[in-house]
């Protein structure tokens, strides 16, 4: 019972943190602060690449959503406002 | 750990993995074995900030899984896809060298980057006379002036490592945005609030305090660039970091205390004590750290720190949790 409870959680989490095109488009040209430093500079790194290249948004999606599947642990604060986008 | 040459060679020599500061003459007697290494003559220890051109500082790494690699202005592209995973790689680049140039303004680009750790330091040696920044790979015992060194290191599985920086400057809310349209160590003009200058002209005619820190915005994240006011190149303005495109910096506001302001950015944390951590020589007098303490954040007094890219002015620190 504690297992699948524990699976049922892992599951919904990771679920959770993952960001649309939608999302990723309006995190890139917004002006949202973060606060886990690596995922500062990476949204900056994003931000600049997709100015000069929109078509890059699915790449951007991608590996936004590679750190957040990576760092869940740190990322719960930055998450908050990334969820509400 | 600030430690004799003796004492250091005895870790060594008992198969310790190690992170190690000194100077480039004492880092050249050290033998062969599990350790990098990097030039200062500067240090933060629990008793304070110390200049010694005897010792040597380590940290004592307890972990089974690592590789030291070398690289050159060519290779060090490959630094973050060479990390593990889990875990976090300490890089020693040579201040002033081609290896520290590319990495500055490409590393934002570099497969992988910020999907690692990637943390560290750039040597220098000892201010008042002439140097030669080195790092070391201790694995072979040989001291490069024109290569870096890095320490990848594995944690063990449960464990997560987390980079973290202090920076007590920030920017200050009255100052214009500034803004650049090249990358580089160095400008020759500048948007002010959207309108180009001449940005040496710029900084003269409304006096400037450069011994403050551009402060840049990374979404959140404050990222320093210090003025070189050492070097003079006629029209321009020189950076101890490059200044980017698409990033909207701001002067610093002035720091009243430094030692307080740091002790309240450390106490914020509520970090205990970092696996790593550096901080940076113009902190090291401008913050008048000599024989004033850090408590458990010690290190290398660095000229330049790394955390991802290229920082200056700011505590960089690992924590494994």
């Amino acid at each position: 019972m504690y297992n699948v409870h524990w699976l049922t959680h892992t599951t919904l989490w990771r679920d959770k943190v993952k960001v649309t095109l939608a999302q990723t488009e309006k995190l890139l040209t917004g002006s949202a602060m973060f606060t886990q430093f690596g995922f500062s500079m990476l949204i900056t790194k994003l931000r600049r690449a997709y100015a000069n290249d929109p078509v890059s948004l699915p790449l951007c999606t991608k590996e936004i959503n590679m750190y957040l599947t990576k760092f869940q642990a740190t990322m719960t604060q930055d998450y908050e406002k990334i969820s509400n986008l | 750990m600030l430690l004799t040459i003796d004492e250091t060679v005895k870790l060594i020599e008992e198969g310790k993995l190690l992170h190690l500061a000194g100077s480039e003459n004492l880092l050249r007697q050290l033998p062969r074995g599990n350790w990098i290494g990097g030039s200062t003559e500067y240090f933060m220890t629990r008793k304070g900030g110390k200049t010694s051109g005897n010792r040597v500082y380590a940290n004592i790494f307890p972990y089974d899984t690592f590789k030291i690699s070398v690289y050159d202005a060519d290779t060090i592209s490959n630094v973050a896809k060479d990390a593990y995973d889990d875990g976090f790689t300490i890089l020693i680049l040579p201040g002033g060298t081609p290896v520290h140039f590319a990495y500055a303004e490409k590393s934002a680009e570099y497969e992988d980057m910020f999907m690692k750790n990637i943390v560290g330091w750039l040597t220098g040696g000892k201010l008042s006379v002439p140097y030669t920044p080195v790092a070391t790979n201790g694995l072979l015992a040989e001291t490069y002036t024109d290569k870096a060194v890095a320490l990848h290191l594995a944690v063990p599985e449960g464990k997560t490592a987390s980079v973290g920086i202090v920076n007590v400057f920030s920017q200050d809310d009255d100052s214009p945005v500034i803004e650049f349209d090249e990358t580089g160590f160095s400008a020759g003009k500048a948007r002010v609030d959207g309108k180009e200058v001449v940005f040496a002209d710029y900084l003269a005619e409304n006096h400037i305090d450069r011994s403050l820190p551009l402060v840049g915005n990374y979404s959140g994240a404050g990222v320093n660039i210090s003025f070189n006011n050492n070097d003079i190149v006629p029209d321009r303005v020189l950076f101890y970091a490059p200044v980017f495109p698409g990033i909207q910096y701001k002067m610093s506001k002035k720091v009243g205390n430094y030692i307080e302001e740091f002790a309240a950015h450390i106490n914020k944390l509520g970090v205990d004590t970092p696996v790593f951590c550096c901080n940076c020589i113009v902190n090291f007098f401008y913050g008048e750290l000599e024989g004033k303490g850090a408590g458990s954040f010690c290190g290398p007094i660095s000229f330049g720190e790394i955390a991802y890219q290229i920082l200056n002015q700011t505590l960089v620190y690992v924590t494994v949790t």
